[in-house]
This record gives C-alpha cells, sequence and structure tokens, in this order.
C-alpha cells in the first residue's frame, strides 16, 4: 500500500508539488491576516468563506478571471518559445485605454455587434504591437528582455493615464474619468445582479483556441518545439527566429484582448490611473499552469477566489487587502523552485528503486 | 638546483630513465581501478597506473578509453566504484579537488579554467589570494606570480590579461597554478592539442626543467612521436581497459599505435557489394576557421555516391564534428564548394538542405537530435509536418501523424509504450532509433551519420547499420558515415578517409584495403598520404 | 528663460534625483560582477524606505534609522538569496516576485506597526540633514550646485569610491569577479560559488537600502505605497550600460537623473508630465540597444584581431619550420 503512494507520488509529483505549494500561500495568507488583524476569526472568515456568500461575490470572483486568464494565456504563448517577456500588464492597460478612446471620442457612432467586435480586434493589434517591440529587440539586438519589458510596462502606462487626461477626460466629473462608453460598445452582462459578461465566455473561447493552437497547429507545433530545444528545432528546419517573434505577438495580442474586455464588459468608464497587476497575475497562474492553457482557468479561479478574498477582508475589516501579493509571490517562487521538494522526491524514488530490487 | 635547462636541447632519455629507477617506490600507485557509472557504463575496468618520482608517464590511449575518467579520478572530481590509489605510500581518498590539491596532485585540464578578464597573477593566486591591510596584494600577487615563473624558468608577464595572451601562456598559467599550491604530481590532459610546433618546444623545455626539479608529471596525449620525444614511461588504455605499458624507449610509435588503436572483437558485416551511382553530394577545398582563425578544415575535399558509405575515421576533434555541421546547414564555410544533388547549398538554410535531400545524425542526440520533453511522435515529425499528407493549411492531421508515428514503432523496434511516450523516458538506443526513424525515412537521398551508435546497446547498434546499410543498397541514397568506433568505420563503409588535423590523410576506395594497425597510425598523424592519392577521394 | 539661476537649479537637482539611482547603479554593479542581475532593487527599495522612516520614528535616533532601513534591505535579499540560490528558481522570477512582495509586504507592515495605509505622514520620522559644504559653498556656479545636498547624496558619491575600491581592489571582490566571469574556473580553486553569489545578494541589497533611505528620509520625509516608480531597475539598467565600469556607471546614474530633472523641467514648461515622465524609461530601452550594438561590433573587432594574430603566428611559425628544415638539411 505504501509503496504504491510512493509510485503515485513520483509519477505525479509536479502536480502534488504545485498543490502543496497552494497550501503553503495558503496558509500563509491565513497567517498574515490572524496576527495583522485585530478581529483575526472575523477576518478568516471573511476571507475563505465570504467570496462565495450570494450570487454578487460569486460573479466578482468570475469577473476577476476575464482579464487575468487572458494575461495568462498571453504568458503562456511567451513561455512556449521560453521567452520571459512581460509586456502583458502594460499592454493589457494601453489597449483597453485605446479602447475607450475609440469607443468615446473616435467612432462613437459604430453600430452594435460590430461595436465590441472591432473593439476586441484593436485591442489585440495593439498589444500585439506592444508585443512585437521588445521581441524583435531581443531578436536583433540581444536586449534583457525583462527588463525591456518592465522599462516599457512604464511608458505604456503612462501613455494610457495621458490618453485619459487629455483624449477622452469627461470634464464635468469631478473625479478623473474618461466619457461614458456608448452602450453599443460594451459587452452583455449574462449573470443578473453581477458585472459578469460575455467576457467570461470569450475568456473560456480563448482558452480553447490558445490550447488548440499550440497542440493543433503547425505553429504552436513549432513553437513548442523552440521552447523545449531550439537547437533540435534549428536542426529539423524550423525557422526559430520567425516563430519566436509570432508567439510573443500573439502574446501580447491576448492581452490587448484581456484589456479591451474588461473594460468593455465591467465600467462604463476608462478610470484607470495605474496599473492593476493583472500581468503579475497572468504570469503568476501561468507559472501555476506550468505554461498549460487547459490548466489556466482553474489556476485562474483560485488567484481569483483569494483576490475577492482579500479584497473582501479589506473592506470590511481592518486588514489591508495587499497581503495578497505577498502570497502571490511567495507562490510563484515555491512552484518555479526546482530544488523545492526535490529531496522528498529523490527519497520516494530510492525507496522504489530498493523495492524493485527485492523484488516486491 | 635546476641544472642545464637553459639551453633547447632535450636531456638524454637514459639518463633520466636511470635517475627515476633511483627511487625504489612510485610517488603514485594506482590499483585496481575500477569505474562504473550509474547508468551502467564502465568506463574504467581494472587499471593499474604507476608512476616513480621525477619522471615523465605517458597516459596514451583514443578518445573515450578512458584517460579522462582516470584523471578524474586522480583529481577527485570522481570516486573510483573499485581499487585504491596511494600517493608517496600512502592510501588515499580524495573527496574534491582540494583534497587532491593538498595532497598535491595538479591538474592542467585541456579546456582552461581561467577567468579571461583577469590578469595572469590573479588567476594564479586565485583561492589564495596575498592580502595587505585589508585590500587584495596587487603587487604581492605579482611578485609571487614572478617568483615563481622565474623558479622554473617560465617566461611570461603576469601583469598581463588573460584574455590577450596567447594558448600556450594560458597552460602556463595552469602550471603555475597548480605549482602554486604545491603540486609534486602534475596531471597535462593533452596539452600540445593546441599549440603550435615552436610552443610545444617551448612546453617540452618546461616539462623538463619541471621533471629536473623533482616533480612527477603524468602526460596524457595520442601525439605519439611527442611521446617519444619527452616521455619515460607510458601506460596505454582502450575502452577501459590496460593494454600494455612499459619504457617509451622500448618501443617504436608503431607498436605503441598497434596497442592504442585496435579491435578487441572482430565485427563481420554481411552486406552485398556496393554498387555506386551518380555523386550525391560532392565537398572542394573546404576551409573553415573557427571563431579564433585556426583552421579546422583546412582544404578538405572528397564525394559521395549513390548507393555506397564512405567513411570517416579519426580521432575526434579533427574537424569531423564541424565537417558534419556544416554539411547540414548549422555552420557556415568560409571557403570552398559544396554541391548536394548538383545544387551549390552555399547559403542553404537548414529547411531548404533537408528538401534537397539531406538528412543526418547529429553526435549529440540530445542536444540537437530530440526533445525529450516531447512525444515520439512529435519528434518523429520535427523534418515533415509541414507536408500536406501530415497537415492541412493550419492545422496538423494529428491521426496520421500517429499512424506513422506507430508505424515506424514498429518498423524501427523502438520499445515505448506508444506513439504519446515522452522521448526522454527511452532508453538510449531507442531514443537514437527514433532519431534514426524520422532520418532514413526523410526520403533524403544524402544522410550523413555522425556517431551513430555511440553509447547505445548492442541490439540497437546492430539494427541501425543494417538499416544503414540497407538504404544505400536501394541504390537511392549515398551516406557518410563518420565514427570513432573502428569496427563501425571499417565495417560498415565501403570507402574510407581518414582526417587528421583538418585535412584529409588518407583515402581507401575499398574499406577492406587497409589494415586496423595501418589505419591507427593514419588516425594518430603517423602517416600520411600524398595529395594525388588523397585526390581520388574527390569523383 | 535660461538664466544662470535656472541653470544651477537644473543641475543641482539633477545630482540630487540621481541620489537614489546611483545607489542602485552600485549594488547593480555587484550583482553584475557576480553574473547575476538583482531584479528585487525595487523592492528593496521600497522596503528599506519603510524600515528606515519607522525605526528612525519610533526611537528618534537617525543612525538606528539607518540600520533599520539596512535591515529591510537585507531581509528582502536573504529571501532573494534563499530562492535563487538555495532552492534554485528563476533568477528573474525571483526578482519581479520579490518586488510584488515588497510591495504588499511593506503595506502590512506599516499597518501593522501603525494601523494606517498609504503612508507613513503622520509618524514623525527623521531625515538626514543636508550640510552646506565649507568652501565649496562659496565657488562661483559650482558652489550652489554642489553643496547643500543632503547628507546621503555625498555618501552616494563616497560609496561610488567605495565600491570601486570593493570590487576592483579586495580579495572579495576578486573572487566576485572570478565567479562572474568563470564560475567554474574559481570552483576549481575551492571557491564556494554559491556562499559568494548569495554574499554579493546581500551587498547590492545594502547599497539600494541607501537608496531608499535616501527616499524617505531625504528626498521625502515619510514613505508612501509604491513610490518608488521604477527606480529600481533605471540603476541596473545604468549598471548594464556602463559594462561593468564603476565610474562610468555612476556617471550614467546621474545622466538617468538628468533625464527625470528635465521631465520636471519640461513639464513646467507646459508639457504633458505623463509624456516627460516617459523619459528615463525609454532612454533607458535606447541606452540598452545601443550598449548591445556596440558590444557586438567590439567582440566582431577581437574575433578579427585575435584571427588575424593567430594567422600571423602560423605564418611565422611556417617560415621558422621552413628555415629549420632548410638549415638541417643543408
Amino acid at each position: 500500500m505504501k509503496m504504491k503512494m510512493n509510485r503515485l507520488f513520483v509519477k505525479n509529483f509536479e502536480l502534488f508539488r504545485t498543490l502543496v505549494v497552494i497550501l503553503i500561500g495558503f496558509a500563509i495568507s491565513l497567517i498574515l491576516i490572524y496576527f495583522i488583524s485585530d478581529e483575526p476569526v472575523k477576518a478568516i472568515t471573511t476571507y475563505m468563506f465570504k467570496p462565495f456568500d450570494g450570487i454578487r461575490r460569486i460573479g466578482s470572483m468570475i469577473e476577476y478571471m476575464i482579464p487575468i486568464m487572458f494575461a495568462g494565456l498571453g504568458m503562456c504563448m511567451m513561455l512556449s518559445v521560453s521567452q520571459f517577456n512581460l509586456i502583458g500588464d502594460g499592454a493589457l492597460f494601453l489597449s483597453a485605454a485605446a479602447v475607450s478612446y475609440f469607443a468615446t471620442v473616435l467612432i462613437p457612432n459604430c453600430p452594435p455587434i460590430l461595436f465590441p467586435i472591432v473593439m476586441i480586434v484593436a485591442g489585440a493589434l495593439i498589444g500585439g504591437g506592444c508585443g512585437a517591440i521588445p521581441a524583435y529587440l531581443q531578436s536583433r539586438f540581444k536586449t534583457n528582455i525583462v527588463v525591456v519589458t518592465l522599462m516599457m510596462n512604464y511608458v505604456l502606462i503612462l501613455g494610457g493615464v495621458y490618453m485619459l487626461l487629455y483624449w477622452m477626460r469627461d470634464p464635468s466629473k469631478t473625479y478623473v474619468g474618461s466619457l461614458p462608453i456608448p452602450d453599443a460598445a460594451k459587452l452583455a452582462t449574462i449573470i443578473p445582479k453581477t458585472h459578469v459578461s460575455l467576457g467570461i465566455i470569450l475568456a473560456i473561447v480563448a482558452t480553447v483556441a490558445v490550447n488548440w493552437f499550440l497542440n493543433q497547429t503547425k505553429a504552436g507545433y513549432q513553437m513548442r518545439m523552440i521552447g523545449q530545444n531550439p537547437q533540435f528545432a534549428k536542426y529539423s528546419g524550423i525557422n526559430v527566429v520567425k516563430y519566436v517573434i509570432i508567439a510573443q505577438v500573439i502574446g501580447g495580442a491576448l492581452a490587448g484582448i484581456g484589456g479591451a474586455v474588461d473594460i468593455l464588459g465591467k465600467y462604463d468608464r476608462f478610470i484607470w490611473l495605474t496599473s492593476n497587476g493583472y500581468g503579475f497575475d497572468g504570469m503568476m497562474i501561468a507559472v501555476i499552469a506550468k505554461g498549460n492553457p487547459k490548466h489556466i482557468p482553474l489556476a485562474a479561479l483560485f488567484l481569483a477566489y483569494i483576490k475577492i478574498g482579500a479584497d473582501l477582508v479589506g473592506t470590511t475589516t481592518d486588514v489591508p487587502l495587499d497581503f495578497v501579493l505577498v502570497v502571490q509571490s511567495v507562490i510563484v517562487m515555491l512552484v518555479a523552485a526546482v530544488s523545492f521538494m526535490s529531496g522528498v522526491r529523490q527519497k520516494a524514488v530510492v525507496k522504489i528503486a530498493s523495492a524493485e530490487k527485492a523484488g516486491v | 638546483m635546476i641544472r642545464g635547462s637553459g639551453n633547447a636541447k632535450l636531456p638524454d632519455p637514459n639518463r633520466i630513465v636511470h635517475r627515476g629507477l633511483l627511487m625504489d617506490e612510485p610517488i603514485l600507485l594506482m590499483q585496481g581501478i575500477t569505474k562504473v557509472y550509474p547508468n551502467g557504463f564502465m568506463a574504467n575496468s581494472n587499471v593499474n597506473l604507476s608512476c616513480r618520482k621525477g619522471e615523465i608517464h605517458a597516459l596514451l590511449g583514443e578518445n573515450g578509453a578512458g584517460k579522462t575518467t582516470l584523471m578524474k579520478m586522480l583529481f577527485g572530481f570522481e570516486e573510483p566504484t573499485e581499487g585504491t590509489i596511494q600517493i608517496k605510500g600512502k592510501d588515499v581518498k580524495f573527496k574534491g579537488a582540494l583534497d587532491a590539491i593538498r595532497h598535491g596532485v595538479g591538474m592542467v585540464h585541456q579546456h582552461f579554467m581561467l577567468v579571461d578578464m583577469l590578469t595572469v597573477a590573479e588567476n594564479v593566486v586565485l583561492g589564495d589570494e596575498p592580502v595587505k591591510a585589508g585590500l587584495f596584494d596587487k603587487a604581492g600577487a605579482i611578485k609571487k606570480t614572478r617568483d615563481l615563473a622565474d623558479k622554473y624558468h617560465f617566461n611570461i608577464d603576469p601583469t598581463a590579461i588573460v584574455k590577450e595572451v596567447t594558448v600556450a601562456t594560458k597552460q602556463k598559467i595552469e602550471i603555475l597554478k597548480a605549482l602554486l599550491r604545491g603540486a609534486e604530481i602534475l596531471v597535462l590532459d593533452e596539452p600540445t592539442a593546441v599549440l603550435t610546433p615552436q610552443e610545444t618546444r617551448e612546453l617540452f623545455v618546461q616539462l623538463n626543467v619541471l621533471r629536473e626539479a623533482g616533480h612527477t608529471i603524468i602526460f596524457i596525449s595520442h601525439k605519439l612521436n611527442e611521446v617519444k620525444e619527452l616521455c619515460d614511461s607510458f601506460t596505454v588504455l582502450r575502452k577501459g581497459r590496460v593494454i600494455g605499458n612499459g619504457l617509451v624507449r622500448d618501443y617504436t610509435p608503431q607498436m605503441l599505435s598497434n596497442m592504442m588503436v585496435g579491435r578487441d572483437v572482430l565485427l563481420e558485416i554481411d552486406k552485398d557489394m556496393a554498387v555506386p551511382r551518380e555523386t550525391v553530394a560532392s565537398v572542394k577545398n573546404l576551409v573553415y576557421f573557427d571563431l579564433s582563425g585556426l583552421p579546422i578544415l583546412d582544404g578538405v575535399s572528397f564525394s559521395v555516391q549513390k548507393g555506397m558509405i564512405l567513411g570517416i575515421a579519426g580521432v575526434e576533434g579533427n574537424g569531423q564534428n564541424e565537417l558534419s555541421e556544416i554539411l547540414t546547414g548549422l555552420r557556415k564555410f568560409n571557403v570552398g564548394e559544396i554541391e548536394i544533388n548538383g545544387k551549390n547549398v552555399k547559403g542553404m538554410t537548414v529547411r531548404m538542405l533537408r528538401d534537397n535531400g539531406v538528412a543526418s545524425i547529429s553526435e549529440d542526440r540530445m542536444s540537437y537530435g530530440c526533445a525529450p520533453m516531447a512525444t515520439i511522435a512529435e519528434n518523429l515529425m520535427s523534418d515533415r509536418f509541414y507536408k500536406t499528407q501530415y497537415s492541412r493549411k493550419v492545422s496538423l492531421k494529428r491521426k496520421d501523424i500517429e499512424k506513422m508515428a506507430e508505424q515506424y514503432i514498429k518498423e524501427f523496434n523502438i520499445a515505448c509504450t506508444g506513439p504519446r511516450s515522452k522521448v526522454g523516458e527511452l532508453s538510449g538506443g531507442n531514443i537514437q532509433k527514433v532519431i534514426v526513424a524520422r532520418e532514413f525515412t526523410s526520403g533524403a537521398s544524402f544522410i550523413v551519420a555522425n556517431q551513430p551508435t555511440r553509447g547505445i546497446d548492442v541490439g540497437a547498434t546492430e539494427f541501425i547499420r543494417r538499416k544503414l546499410i540497407e538504404l544505400t543498397r536501394t541504390g537511392e541514397v549515398g551516406a557518410l558515415l563518420i565514427s570513432a568506433d573502428l569496427n563501425e568505420v571499417m565495417e560498415v563503409s565501403d570507402s574510407l578517409l581518414v582526417m587528421h588535423k583538418g585535412k584529409v590523410c588518407a583515402y581507401f576506395e575499398n574499406a577492406k584495403d587497409v589494415t586496423e594497425d595501418e589505419l591507427g597510425e593514419y588516425m594518430l598523424g603517423l602517416k600520411s598520404m600524398t595529395p594525388e592519392e588523397v585526390g581520388s577521394a574527390l569523383k | 528663460m535660461l538664466t544662470e539661476a535656472y541653470i544651477i537649479d537644473f543641475l543641482y537637482s539633477c545630482i540630487r534625483l540621481a541620489t537614489p539611482l546611483i545607489y542602485c547603479t552600485l549594488g547593480a554593479l555587484v550583482s553584475m560582477h557576480a553574473g547575476q542581475i538583482n531584479m528585487a532593487m525595487e523592492g528593496i527599495l521600497l522596503t528599506s524606505g519603510l524600515t528606515g522612516v519607522l525605526v528612525s520614528g519610533f526611537t528618534g535616533n537617525l543612525w538606528l534609522g539607518a540600520l533599520g532601513a539596512f535591515a529591510g534591505g537585507i531581509i528582502i535579499s536573504l529571501i532573494m538569496g534563499y530562492m535563487n540560490i538555495v532552492i534554485d528558481a528563476n533568477m528573474m522570477l525571483c526578482g519581479i516576485s520579490m518586488n510584488n512582495f515588497a510591495s504588499g509586504g511593506t503595506i502590512m507592515l506599516l499597518f501593522a506597526v501603525l494601523n494606517t495605509k498609504g503612508s507613513t505622514a503622520a509618524l514623525k520620522s527623521l531625515t538626514f540633514p543636508e550640510w552646506d559644504v565649507p568652501l565649496l559653498k562659496d565657488i562661483p556656479f559650482a558652489g550652489p550646485v554642489l553643496s547643500g545636498h543632503n547628507a546621503l547624496t555625498y555618501v552616494a558619491f563616497l560609496m561610488a569610491i567605495v565600491t570601486y575600491l570593493f570590487i576592483f581592489r579586495t580579495r572579495t571582490g576578486l573572487r566576485i569577479r572570478a565567479i562572474g566571469m568563470n564560475p567554474n574556473a574559481a570552483a576549481s580553486v575551492g571557491i564556494n560559488v554559491k556562499k559568494i553569489r548569495f554574499q554579493a545578494y546581500i551587498y547590492s541589497g545594502v547599497f539600494a537600502a541607501l537608496g531608499g533611505a535616501f527616499m524617505t528620509m531625504g528626498y521625502l520625509s515619510y514613505w508612501a505605497q509604491n513610490m518608488m516608480g521604477g527606480r529600481g531597475f533605471i540603476g541596473i539598467s545604468a549598471a548594464n550600460l556602463s559594462g561593468g565600469n564603476v565610474l562610468l556607471g555612476t556617471v550614467t546614474a546621474v545622466l538617468f537623473g538628468a533625464t527625470s530633472a528635465l521631465s520636471i523641467v519640461l513639464q513646467t514648461l507646459n508639457l504633458k508630465p505623463e509624456l516627460m515622465q516617459m523619459l528615463p524609461y525609454i532612454a533607458t530601452i535606447i541606452g540598452l540597444v545601443v550598449i548591445s550594438v556596440a558590444q557586438k561590433r567590439r567582440d566582431d573587432a577581437i574575433v578579427r584581431k585575435a584571427a588575424m594574430h593567430v594567422r600571423n603566428e602560423r605564418e611565422a611559425d611556417e617560415a621558422k619550420e621552413a628555415e629549420t628544415n632548410a638549415s638541417g638539411h643543408a
């Protein structure tokens, strides 16, 4: 019996490891809340259970999943060719701002049905362009893609804020917000009493599409081979340079779509003045999902759960919601840590080997 | 006291041997050394090595003979599975490089362990740096280095930056590093492989100085002329075993060569006569410089015909890998003409070459030949996925691909759980069979096989060799077989050429026309054919 | 418009704004020579800024505050080092995660200690004094530009010298450089590569901590959420651009400070602030491209030179061989 468990453990080691890390992360969040809050019990129960309390809260979780799923899928594309292109955050932001600008100022009279479609395509193009620049720089000049994309994110976000302040600001409002987005552009709400829009359907469609693209198409196959062994890809005749860039353009486009979908599905106006952190969220769920699009929805659900939990804790108790960032960081690092729990695995492997030797 | 080392004349070999015989006990005694790696590969089998103090001992053998492994154990990088090591009569068990250094063993690696952007002095004292007032004592390091260099008559500038010094100087730095740490036994791994003749002479002078000073030197090499010139005694390894040892003066280079290069078991392959047809690949005056300007390929010319196998024999590192990479598009060449299937291939991408009928088995299967985390099917299709039978406009025809994979798994006898198994989970032989299955069924007319059966089991080896011969006997395929395995290159090839130092030094239209002894002499540079004789390799 | 007072003001701001950048550049240089990139600089700035303010506020002692800042920086470096070196998590991932860790962690710490969110404005924390340097301040033009800066600004330039000495003149610095260039060579002489790498992370954390202390206890007198605005990354870029040269790195950091100062000036000129704020980041990207082009040209030249050198040597050798053979036969 014990030997069977050992074998199961070794065979599904990565899954076990990820689950352990998530549990550790969750435990850390509980510990943080417990020690910081003046009303620890209330805070903990809010964190763990309130997200499921009522259709509106469950809706919040699903809403949160929308942009991060797109960001996560975008990151999966980057990881498919083993590039740490982190443009997702900036691409998403700029795309959301640009789409708001198009909708409110440039073509406010676009006919319905067509309107959101055009907006999403625009978001994809903008995101794709954002993803292409660092990809090209890396390919041509061998610049460090992490530093370049992090710098670009600042520029893109400033650009989006600029658009908000000077191109589409609503002067009649005291707070900083854009003109109202035409209803024809918005994505319909599909769950009443929530803000859950068509976006979630689009996100699921995107997941299926990315999964299909990577696993069933010629281009996706070439990208995966490049990501797994670029020398093998080159030796087999695959044009490595071309597909590394294309993968990153698609990754950026996905983030761009995420920005467009988020704005059109959840907001009446564009009001973002700083990053929402969706880029890091996307990176986190892509790392947990090990780059596999199939695992993105579940990972996104988990993240949405703890994010909404933290948000509820932040608004109803004294604890600031930002503790969730600490949890996210620890989870990302531990999942990515190659040697984490490798000792445990080694012991199990040795046990199996000696059992086999003894003829068990 | 250092005598007679100022001039360039070599000391009398007899005198050295005599001096060596004054000490009865060997300074180094490795007995019964066996090393078996976790994957079952036996690198050394019951090896005995004994060196006297103050002698230069040659450790001879081809690549893969086990010389480097033996020295790794002496230097503490590995532990022997069985056997003992004694230094100055005391049993030692090294747990790492530091341990070995402390016992007076110094290693001068073939690939230098130097920090390019630091000075000579800094490299020499690294890890044991002199300190003055809390800061690194640069002047002290320079003085230390200079004193040491002067003591052994090394002519080097301690303030030079390592990146800018010659290869010969880099080697001297490595020797000084060892001497600084009190090395009494110096191990030099193929030290003259990277030196010019002039630099080699200089090195020999220095080694003699060291010998006169009482140091013991183990000289790993396969350059027999140098061994004759420099060394007192020798040990020959082949396939992990000691084939012979003795005093250098009692043996001719030919005798040493016969010990080093030979077949233990005669392999006979049953094959039909080759019927060469039209030329499928021709190489004319190929020259290739590496990044530091050394000619790795120095005017290579030969051609391969459909229906036959041309073998390239030679010690590894004489340009064979670069040649293979150039022919398959992974490297660009500098001078010369290459034609494959009648087309000049200069500037062709890998895809274009493959479309032009080239396939290859790379000598590093894990780095180039496969994607270990991908499935067998994905590995099998990497050269053909875009062809209409396996894909539509956008998507792949998964069912057809899987059928192809299943067919080849059967045809090539690949032991696995199915086309969806990950290649990395297979044994070495089966991984190679996946690669061979892909390359041999690619429809290519010119196949470059570089070490196709290295490190795999007997069954897979025989299978692959047979398949290669079969392919050529259809008359549609010509093959170039590069192999360090003498059996393979002599029995599988129809015609045979030998490469040495980037040149073709021998050509045999019929591989049966040469004996293994003779082949060994060509491989080791003891013999060389005239350009006219070699010229017939290019038809 | 371009009066002398204006220019003096501008140059003064350049130096002032460059201060945290210099510290980050120095920290990044130490990492760079060790062959690693400490992407967590941003998080270290943030954390040390807060811990410095908190300790100085509660103890009323400026030096203890400085120690507090160091502690904050070292804690982040320790976690980073553990994750990257001990359990082998990807260096970039670790750095980025630690930045987010610091972002959330500092807010938590603030709340835990002061029960507020947002900033430490309520706390009476101390700041480092400004020095009117005697003699220097009286020099025309240069005086007002160079004198009157915060103590930590002068310390920054001093630290540049210390960094130079550390990297290029101490034993540890030599080992750090050796590990950065060829870790195998270092290991072959018995140096503990992991230990030195860990130390390098901590040193870079200490430098960045001073930058954080400057931001919250000099430039401003309080700490606020996410206030560092990418200064850590700009420091890393300045280090990249300098190719490892401490002087060049310091100068580059000052130049980046200048772009920040420029963007402020241009904002007063009615140019949109958001666009101006982009300047340092865009400058960084351009700088990275420029340096890689220059690097490639330099590498190509080295290869060409080496190839010629080898060919000349070989020709000389062959000529000598022919000579000796000829004289031997004669």
